[in-house]
């Protein structure tokens, strides 16, 4: 890291502190402000683009091999052609926020489990393929196989 | 007992453009599928409302995947074969189902399967011909 981004790094520590005691003296929109403006100061840091797989199972609170098979059903983003896998930020945000709401509601991991599986369910019908078969099927356009 | 398979056009197109190794499992299913008829099916699809819908789904090699239906209890008809690709952001659509909360999951080890007595076929002759019915 150069000694640009080193102070980058210090002035959004900065903001998270003046965020963290906004926060405790009930400052909410204060709070808000300063980590929007830490947001901004480390959004201009280069950095990789993806969250590596362990980050991820981390930050979402479940295990690696649960992860790379969200990965596998399209519910993570994978950065097309990073090796090793990284995530796309937005979409383990927006399984982070999805998974927040879940715990919230109580919900429990195989309640999750048959979520992803039901969308996955959901994908299949809605799937071109099967529309096209069903159709022809309908029409009685049959060959032996 | 054995059953007469049958297939649509969309399976002799999508058969055309598999690799060697991908239309061997195909091949293999469908040959197990007019010796074990529907138990070689795989799992039943969920409906909307979290019920049975009319079409069973099986897992070939890589990202296909195999859908059949049982229209009498000596054919089987094998519907269509897709590749099922992670869509480009699904992790939207979770958080758009979670909008709406519901029970209407099962978890995929929970699935039924298409059928456990091949000599009777799944009971959604029915529902089958509804669906084809709204397509027509």
């Amino acid at each position: 890291m150069g000694k640009r981004d080193a102070q980058s790094v210090t002035m959004a520590l900065i903001s998270l502190d003046d965020a963290r005691d906004a926060l405790q003296n009930g400052r909410r929109d204060a709070a808000i402000q300063a980590m929007q403006e830490a947001h901004k100061t480390l959004e201009g840091i280069g950095h990789a683009a993806g969250v590596p797989v362990a980050q991820a199972a981390r930050r979402l609170g479940v295990s690696v091999p649960t992860v790379r098979a969200w990965i596998t059903r399209g519910a993570l983003q994978a950065i097309e052609g990073s090796s090793p896998v990284e995530i796309e930020p937005e979409s383990l945000r927006s399984v982070g926020r999805a998974l927040q709401e879940l715990r919230e509601r109580g919900v429990d991991r195989e309640w999750l489990q048959a979520l992803v599986d039901y969308l996955d369910d959901r994908e299949a019908r809605r799937s071109p393929a099967l529309k096209q078969g069903l159709a022809q099927l309908a029409r009685g356009e049959l060959e032996p196989a | 007992m054995a059953f007469e398979v049958l297939r649509t056009p969309q399976v002799r197109d999508a058969v055309a453009r598999m690799s060697r190794t991908e239309r061997a499992g195909y091949e293999a299913a469908r040959d197990e599928l007019g010796g074990r008829g529907c138990v070689a099916g795989g799992y039943k699809l969920a409906a909307t409302d979290g019920g049975d819908y009319p079409v069973c789904a099986r897992h070939l090699a890589n990202a296909w995947r195999m859908y059949t239906t049982y229209p009498d209890d000596k054919r089987v008809v094998i519907v269509a074969v897709d590749q099922h690709l992670p869509k480009h952001n699904p992790a939207v659509e979770l958080a758009e189902v979670l909008q709406g909360l519901s029970t209407v999951g099962r978890r995929r080890q929970d699935k039924p399967p298409c059928c456990e007595d091949p000599a009777s076929p799944p009971p959604m002759n029915d529902q089958l011909r509804k669906l084809l019915d709204n397509i027509l």
